[in-house]
């Protein structure tokens, strides 16, 4: 019963969300002709041009300048993300390797397609994506391999070599894999590194940097050489994840554990209080039909005079949900995690938000994607307007939060919290678990309008933490925009070390 | 369930929106991903879902999202939904019901337009899985009609196939050939050379690719190029510090002739001295 209230409280707040056009321009931008109109990528090159990686394996250049598009390079494997090098290359993953792009002869088209990585198999399961790169300060490029679904079986010509942990390789194939496939895991990694983030340096040398993901559509290194990573709902994945992705970490998804060194044992088999031991929990949880069902690529916020959102943010996309969503990080206990906010929620953004970048003048380009699932095609651009009245910073306190907002609140407003978390188990999906309602001891807002202090009774460790700010409204009567907080207390605040500004 | 309504009427709802129904969000958390009101995009649409499961078979409904089977063969299989308690996934079956009133099903319309793959200039040069090949495989189509499959991982020209499709590349399965290949190669290993191959890429000179890649202590390039007429594909191979002679195994089966316009070659074998290997062609002329 209890579930159905707090779904309750927390969506229909959600749909405060129609708003953001006063704030914000959402317009769409023709793609060039010719192409399957899903973007794979997208980044701005340092000239200012946008290049595009679209399904139909076209790099693709957009001039802001004359508005026109040119072909840089065709006949990719679905590439699903771009990075400009120094030189002016780019580096981009397909299906089957990271592929550096060269333009030698200086004619504005690729004419060098170098493999910069190809160290990983490949069964011909139809979820074997590859996505990224994303690149750290020191040059390393980071992808992450999708593990393939008992939707379908392997083909009969894999890059192997194929692991013997686990079902036998020839029921994989044709009639025997219907009859099997139930013995295979939901998800599956059989060949070489599915499920595993890799590291590769820029001259090609692959290590295994983490294990544990199941569809980690979004890879992206931020400013400060954090790299985070999101996943997809499903087996061993109640709700959908973000990870702050440390060297060597397990995020959950046990069928790549078998690329550990010396691992002998069937991942199924191994009991899950083992590997609960072993993971490492998410920094941030979209629940599930609420904030996202697939969330996609992670973005840096820019400077806020230009697109209205504090540095230091990630803005993150979704499939499914029509809006984005913001990621508030910050470090307590040595442990980054944080909060999720809805940012743009609108029907002109429309869903399958999937690959992201800023162009020069701070405006948001978005290239969306279905494949074949809930999605959308085109390319829209999002303009900053004006300021809107936004929660900027959500602190863990020893016994509650602090918010902070951009401008005044006119006086305290209405809050719903309530806690839960989610199972962690191989079942596909889970409930929201352990769901409670939590009442505030004391909600007071600071002297100046802009701080909002929220004292709970306590704050439990493993729980996501859901916020509804209800009727909050500046001075001259703007609401607030994105009004459900989400904060995933992994860690508590220690009893020292009270000063909510500290480790940010 | 009677328990409901008491629940809505306690609820703050100053200036909140009218609640969605219950059934309504449990859709959204658990099958908007896959059903969409009138089009099929993964599983069925909703309205065919409505036509298949009517109020009197509510149970049914309940019972096949717990413990799904498989109706549909061109679509996956749904997982499981035991996880969402009997009461949501009735709620989800009121909300399909109210929803599609009305609505006429799209199912046999695409949601997107299919994708048309343009005339593209030729040569092209694809990326994709291909029948009898690596999923790591190169497409070549070349201007005179024919077109080649290369192994990127086997490092190695597989074989040649009438036709200019340029659509090559698929998630689900290898690329499906406009014709049979009428020149295929069928030695274990190309080069009687020591050592794995390793892909290193190709670079498109007139736009035909030269393929790229290292052997032992070799450096091989090989530029896959349309040969006069409608009827031949050349390889010219160019390899960097041989020193000593080099045998090729060039087995092949087919309705095609092989020939070599540098060493000896003797049934399938194509003997080089070490100057000649250093830039030789090899012409596949389909009979």
């Amino acid at each position: 019963m209890k579930r159905y209230l707090f779904t309750l409280l927390t969506t229909t707040a959600l749909s405060f969300g129609e708003g953001w056009q006063d704030y914000y321009q959402i317009e769409a931008v023709p793609s060039p002709a010719g192409v399957d109109n899903q973007i794979g990528g997208m980044t701005t090159l340092r000239d200012g041009r946008i290049a595009t990686c679209f399904n139909s394996g076209e790099v693709q250049i957009f001039s802001p300048g004359t508005k026109t598009w040119t072909l840089f390079a065709q006949g990719l494997a679905l590439p699903l993300g771009i990075v400009e090098e120094e030189d002016g290359s780019l580096v981009t993953m397909q299906w089957a390797e990271l592929t550096r792009l060269r333009d030698t002869d200086s004619d504005g088209v690729a004419n060098v397609y170098e493999t910069v990585c190809n160290d990983f198999g490949i069964t011909g399961n139809y979820h074997e994506f590859a996505y990224g790169p994303t690149r750290d300060s020191k040059g390393n490029y980071y992808v992450s391999l999708n593990v393939a679904s008992n939707g379908a079986g392997i083909q009969e010509r894999i890059r192997g070599p194929w692991l013997d942990i686990g079902l036998d390789r020839e029921l994989h194939l044709g009639k025997d894999w219907e009859k099997n496939k139930g013995k295979a895991g939901r998800m599956y990694s059989r060949v070489p590194y599915r499920g595993c983030v890799l590291k590769i340096t820029p001259e090609g040398e692959s290590s295994v940097f983490a294990y544990g993901f199941r569809s980690p559509d979004g890879i992206h290194m931020d400013e400060n050489d954090r790299l985070w990573v999101t996943d997809n709902q499903g087996d061993w994945r109640g709700t959908s994840p973000l990870y702050h992705v440390t060297e060597g970490g397990f995020y959950g998804h046990p069928a790549s554990l078998v690329w550990k060194k010396n691992w002998t044992r069937d991942p199924l088999k191994v009991p899950v209080e083992e590997l609960e031991e072993m993971r490492t929990p998410a920094a941030a949880l979209f629940p599930q039909g609420e904030l996202a069902n697939s969330p996609t690529q992670p973005i840096d916020t820019i400077d806020p005079k230009l697109f209205g959102l504090p540095k230091g943010e990630l803005l993150i996309g979704d499939m499914n949900q029509k809006q984005l969503i913001r990621f508030l990080p910050e470090e307590v206990g040595g442990t980054v995690q944080g909060t999720l906010i809805p940012f743009l929620a609108s029907k002109d953004l429309g869903m399958g938000n999937h690959r992201f970048t800023f162009d020069q003048e701070g405006s948001l380009w978005i290239g969306k994607t279905h494949i074949k699932w809930a999605g959308d095609e085109g390319i829209r651009k999002v303009t900053f307007k004006k300021e809107a009245l936004l929660a900027t910073d959500v602190s863990l306190l020893k016994d509650g939060f602090q918010v902070t907002f951009n401008r005044a609140l006119k006086k305290a407003p209405e809050l719903v919290v309530s806690r839960h978390t989610y199972k962690y188990h191989v079942s596909y999906g889970s409930p929201k678990v352990d769901l409670k309602k939590v009442k505030p001891t004391e909600v007071k807002l600071s002297g100046d309008g802009k701080a909002l202090t929220i004292t709970l009774p306590e704050i439990t460790e493993g729980r996501l933490y859901t916020i509804a700010v209800k009727g909050a409204a500046d001075a001259k009567g703007e609401q607030l925009m994105g009004d459900v907080l989400r904060y995933n207390v992994v860690k508590k605040r220690s009893e020292i070390g009270l000063d909510p500004a500290e480790g940010k | 369930m009677k328990f409901f309504v008491p629940i809505f009427l306690i609820l703050p709802l100053s200036a909140v929106d009218k609640p969605a129904p219950p059934g309504e969000l449990a859709f959204q958390t658990n099958c908007t991903a896959c059903h969409m009101l009138a089009s099929v995009v993964v599983g069925p649409s909703m309205v065919s879902l409505a036509k298949t499961y009517p109020k009197e078979k509510r149970e049914e409904f309940i019972a096949w999202a717990k413990e799904p089977g498989k109706k549909n063969t061109n679509m996956i299989q749904m997982p499981s939904m035991a996880h969402v308690p009997d009461a949501d996934l009735g709620g989800i079956h009121d909300y399909i019901l109210s929803a599609t009133k009305g609505i006429k099903d799209k199912s046999g319309k695409a949601l997107y337009q299919k994708f048309k793959e343009p005339k593209r200039p030729l040569p092209y040069v694809a990326r994709a899985s291909m029948p009898d090949s690596s999923p790591a495989s190169v497409g070549v189509v070349l201007e005179n009609g024919l077109s080649v499959c290369w192994d990127t991982e086997a490092c190695r020209f597989r074989y040649a196939y009438v036709g200019d499709k340029t659509n090559l590349f698929s998630m689900w399965k290898p690329a499906s050939l406009p014709n049979k290949p009428y020149y295929i190669e069928t030695s274990e290993q190309l080069f009687l050379v020591e050592g794995k191959p390793q892909f290193l890429g190709y670079r498109l000179v007139e736009k035909d690719p030269e393929f790229r890649y290292s052997l032992g202590n070799y450096e091989i390039s090989e530029l896959v190029s349309a040969g006069a007429g409608k009827k031949s594909v050349t390889r010219k191979f160019t390899i960097a510090n041989v020193s000593e002679p080099l045998v090729l195994d060039l087995s092949n089966e087919g309705k095609a002739t092989l020939t070599s316009d540098k060493g000896t070659l003797k049934e399938g074998g194509l003997t080089l001295t070490a100057d000649e290997a250093k830039s030789f062609t090899l012409t596949i002329t389909k009979k």
